[in-house]
């Protein structure tokens, strides 16, 4: 696996959810929501 | 057009953080595969989602949409490119037999990497196209 990629998206990952503009519950509600449109179960 | 580098930037300037960890994601996924295949998986996602922001390769966008029967693509580029068009459309439904032409044409691992690849290409131009389309003079 071409590791500096992986490490690469994940820190993306992570700095985005570390963005705090939005406030926590709708953080939570548009991640839910996008979840079940996608039927992403994990 | 403004370039999804510069909106990028330009949205992101409050954010450094993500910025730079969005770049560096985008310049890990430009080395992990090959220029050509790279090139084709980025201008197929932004004909797809019709992020005009990508569009700077007239002869490869006049090609793309003849992949599946013109001589210009290998097989291994058919494979690649039937798995972008899933991708984007509805990952959720992606079929095995799609999957396994990917795999069989770059191997387990390079499976991984280009799904990977996909990602950030993908993710980079969603972003622009919301922060340039809906997000526009809100920010």
């Amino acid at each position: 696996m071409h590791k500096p990629l992986r490490n690469a998206l994940m820190q993306f990952a992570a700095s985005a959810v570390r963005l705090d503009s939005v406030e926590p519950v709708t953080t939570e509600l548009v991640r839910l929501r996008c979840a079940s449109y996608h039927n992403c179960r994990t | 057009v403004t370039s999804t580098a510069s909106t990028i930037e330009r949205t992101l300037s409050s954010a450094p953080d993500a910025a730079r960890d969005l770049a560096d994601a985008y310049d890990a996924a430009q080395a992990a595969i090959e220029p050509r295949l790279f090139n084709l998986v980025r201008l197929r996602v932004a004909m797809l989602l019709g992020c005009d922001a990508e569009h700077d390769d007239a002869e490869l966008i006049k090609q793309l949409p003849q992949w599946p029967s013109s001589p210009a693509f290998t097989s291994r580029e058919r494979a690649c490119l039937a798995f972008v068009e899933q991708f984007i459309i509805d990952v959720a439904s992606m079929p095995d037999h799609l999957v396994d032409d990917v795999k069989r044409e770059l191997g387990d691992v390079d499976l991984v990497d280009f799904t990977h690849v996909l990602l950030v290409i993908e993710q980079r131009q969603r972003l622009t196209l919301a922060w340039d389309r809906i997000l526009k003079g809100a920010s």
